[in-house]
C-alpha cells in the first residue's frame, strides 16, 4: 500500500532517529508490523527514541495510559494516525 | 519450641499504610489489601516448585512475586520475556507454572478481577533461608546465568538500601510516591521498585510508566514529592521530550553511567536530589553516589567486603558462596570510596545488560552468509553515544534487515546493532587483527562520506 504524505514524513523520522541505514523510508509498508522480525524488528528502546523525536517534531507527547503502547506503535499507519489525531486535537 | 528470629514479614509496614497507587483502579491500595491479593493468588497457585512470573503489570507482578514466596515456591525471573525466552526457562526447570497478567491456556492469572477487591489480610512472615527467586542475567557464554536469591538476602539488601536512601531523603520522610521506568524482573527494578516500598513509607506507582508523558503523569499523581527510579536512557528521553513534570524528592539512576551534562539537565528539570547507583546483576546494587554532590565519588554499601587490586574490585558478602570480580575498572579513593574508570575493554553494556564484544562477534559470524563482521561501541571509539552498538558486516548475499533479525534471535533485541552497515571488506591488518585506531578511522570515513 502506498504511503500518505503524513506517513512518509513519519517514515523519514523513524529511519533517521533509529539509524536504519538499510531501510528506504518509502519502502516501509504502512500496515507492516514494525516490531516484528519480518517488519523492522524494532524494540522498546526504539519506541522510546521515536516518542522523543515525535515530541520534538510534532509537539505531541505519546501516552500509553489509555491505549497499549504496542497498539500505537504497531505499524507506520497506526502511529501516524495516532499522531495526526493528537495534532488535530491540539488548539 | 524453636525460636524463629530469622524471619521477616513480606511488607514490614502498617496494614493501613498505602502500598501502591494502581492507575487502572484509580486509587491507593493499602498494605492490608495487598496482603489479601497475595493470599488469594497464593491459594490459587498450583503445587509446583517454580513460578515463572511473566506479569508485565507492576502490581500483578508484585502480587504474584510475593504469593510464590508465601507458598514456598521459587520465582523464576527470565530477562527475555518473549514466548521463546519463557519457553527456554520452562524447559530447563520443568516443574513450573507461568503466571501472567491475564490467564490463558498455558498461564495462570495473578489475580482475577480488580486489584485490592479482596478485603484485607495480615502480612505473612517468611523464613530467611527460603529460596525466593532466581534472576537471570546474560552470562559470559551468552547463555542466561541463574542467580539464586534467598528471602534473607532480599531482606538484608532492602534494609541496606532504605538506610542509604534515608541519608538522602531524611530519616522519617512523609509517605512518598515511587515511580519506576525500569521493569521489576531485573535486579535494579526488583530492589528499588518492588522491595523498597515493602520497608520504606513509599507508594509504588502501578500504571503506564515508560513513555515520558506517562512518567510525568505518574509523578504528578502524588501529594508529596515522589522518588523516580530510572536510567540515563529514560531520563534523557524525559528531558529531551520537554514534558512538564512535578518536582521530585530524588531521582535514582542506574544501569549505565550518567553523564555530567545529563545529570545537570535532570536536576534542572526534575529538581530534588540526584542519586546514581552502581550494581552488578549477579549481586544487585553495590554502590551509590550523588553525581552533583560533594564529593561526587562512589561509595560501596558497607555490607560488602571490598578488595581493590590493580584497578579491579572483588566483592565478598556472607550471602555469596564465591567472591565476584566486577567487570569495570576502579580507582580507589579511600577505604570504601572510588572513581569508576569505565568498563573492562571487551565488555559492553546496553539497556543495563552486559555482553562481551567477543560473544557478539561470534554470534554475528555464525549467521549463514556473513563472511566477516565486527560489533563496536561508538562511545568506546570516541564517537557520540547513541545508546546502542554499531556493526560493520561483510555479507554480499544478505540484506541488513535479515542480519538484524537473525541477531535478534541470537543475542536479544538490546544488542541488535544500529547502525548496521554492510561493507565490502573490514580494514584488518596483516595478521587479521582489527585495531581500534584503524576501525575508528574507517568508521569516520564512512560517515564523513555519508554526510
Amino acid at each position: 500500500m502506498a504511503q500518505t504524505q503524513d506517513q512518509s514524513r513519519m517514515a523519514h523520522l523513524i529511519v533517521d532517529v533509529l539509524n536504519l541505514e538499510d531501510v528506504i523510508p518509502e519502502d516501509i509498508d504502512p500496515d507492516a508490523l514494525m516490531f516484528e522480525e519480518d517488519g523492522l524488528a524494532l524494540d522498546s528502546i526504539d519506541a522510546l527514541e521515536i516518542a522523543v523525536a515525535i515530541a520534538e517534531q510534532y509537539d505531541v507527547h505519546l501516552s500509553a495510559e489509555d491505549e497499549e503502547t504496542r497498539d500505537i506503535f504497531a505499524t507506520l499507519g497506526s502511529l501516524t494516525a495516532h499522531i495526526m489525531q493528537e495534532v488535530d486535537a491540539s488548539p | 519450641m524453636p525460636v524463629h528470629s530469622d524471619v521477616s514479614r513480606v511488607v514490614e509496614r502498617d496494614g493501613h499504610a498505602p502500598f501502591a497507587y494502581v492507575a487502572e483502579a484509580r486509587r491507593m491500595i493499602t498494605v492490608g489489601e495487598f496482603a489479601a491479593d497475595i493470599a488469594t493468588c497464593a491459594e490459587n497457585l498450583p503445587p509446583r516448585r517454580y513460578v515463572i512470573n511473566a506479569c508485565t503489570d507492576r502490581y500483578r507482578f508484585a502480587v504474584a512475586f510475593f504469593a510464590a514466596i508465601v507458598r514456598r515456591q521459587v520465582n523464576l525471573l527470565p530477562a527475555r520475556r518473549d514466548p521463546a525466552g519463557l519457553q527456554t526457562v520452562r524447559r530447563d526447570y520443568g516443574d513450573c507454572v507461568v503466571v501472567a497478567d491475564t490467564g490463558g491456556a498455558d498461564a495462570q492469572a495473578a489475580i482475577d478481577g480488580p486489584p485490592g477487591s479482596r478485603g484485607t489480610a495480615a502480612m505473612p512472615e517468611i523464613g530467611h533461608d527460603q529460596l525466593a527467586a532466581v534472576v537471570f542475567t546474560s552470562g559470559s557464554t551468552g547463555a542466561p546465568q541463574p542467580h539464586a536469591k534467598t528471602w534473607g538476602l532480599l531482606d538484608h539488601f532492602r534494609k541496606v538500601h532504605w538506610r542509604y536512601l534515608q541519608s538522602v531523603l531524611g530519616k522519617t520522610p512523609p509517605t512518598f510516591g515511587l515511580v519506576a521506568t525500569v521493569p521489576p524482573w531485573h535486579m535494579y527494578g526488583l530492589e528499588w521498585s518492588l522491595l523498597l516500598p515493602t520497608i520504606a513509607p513509599a507508594a509504588l506507582y502501578c500504571g503506564a510508566d515508560y513513555l515520558p508523558r506517562d512518567v510525568a503523569t505518574a509523578l504528578d499523581r502524588f501529594d508529596n514529592p515522589p522518588v523516580l527510579v530510572s536510567t540515563p536512557t529514560h531520563l534523557r528521553a524525559v528531558v529531551k521530550s520537554g514534558v512538564r513534570t512535578a518536582s521530585v524528592a530524588a531521582t535514582l539512576s542506574a544501569t549505565a553511567p550518567l553523564a555530567n551534562g545529563l545529570a545537570a539537565e535532570v536536576k534542572a528539570s526534575l529538581g530534588g536530589q540526584l542519586v546514581e547507583i552502581y550494581g552488578a546483576s549477579e549481586i544487585g546494587s553495590l554502590a551509590i553516589r550523588q553525581p552533583l554532590g560533594e564529593p561526587p565519588t562512589w561509595q560501596f554499601f558497607d555490607c560488602f567486603g571490598i578488595e581493590f587490586e590493580a584497578g579491579e574490585v572483588t566483592v565478598t558478602t556472607p550471602h555469596l558462596s564465591v567472591p565476584v570480580t566486577l567487570q569495570d575498572r576502579f580507582e580507589q579513593v579511600s577505604r570504601q570510596r572510588f572513581v569508576l574508570c569505565g568498563r573492562t575493554a571487551d565488555v559492553v553494556k546496553v539497556g543495563g545488560k552486559r555482553e562481551s564484544l567477543a560473544n557478539l562477534n561470534a554470534a554475528l559470524m555464525a549467521i549463514p552468509g556473513v563472511e566477516d563482521g565486527v560489533f563496536y561501541d561508538p562511545e568506546q571509539l570516541g564517537f557520540a553515544s547513541t545508546g546502542r552498538l554499531g556493526a560493520i558486516v561483510v555479507a554480499p548475499k544478505l540484506k541488513a534487515a535479515g542480519i538484524r533479525a537473525a541477531l535478534g534471535r541470537r543475542v536479544g533485541a538490546a544488542f541488535v546493532p544500529r547502525p548496521l552497515r554492510l561493507v565490502a571488506a573490514l580494514p584488518r591488518g596483516r595478521t587479521g587483527k582489527l585495531e581500534q585506531r584503524v576501525l575508528r578511522q574507517f568508521l569516520a570515513d564512512i560517515y564523513a562520506e555519508r554526510g
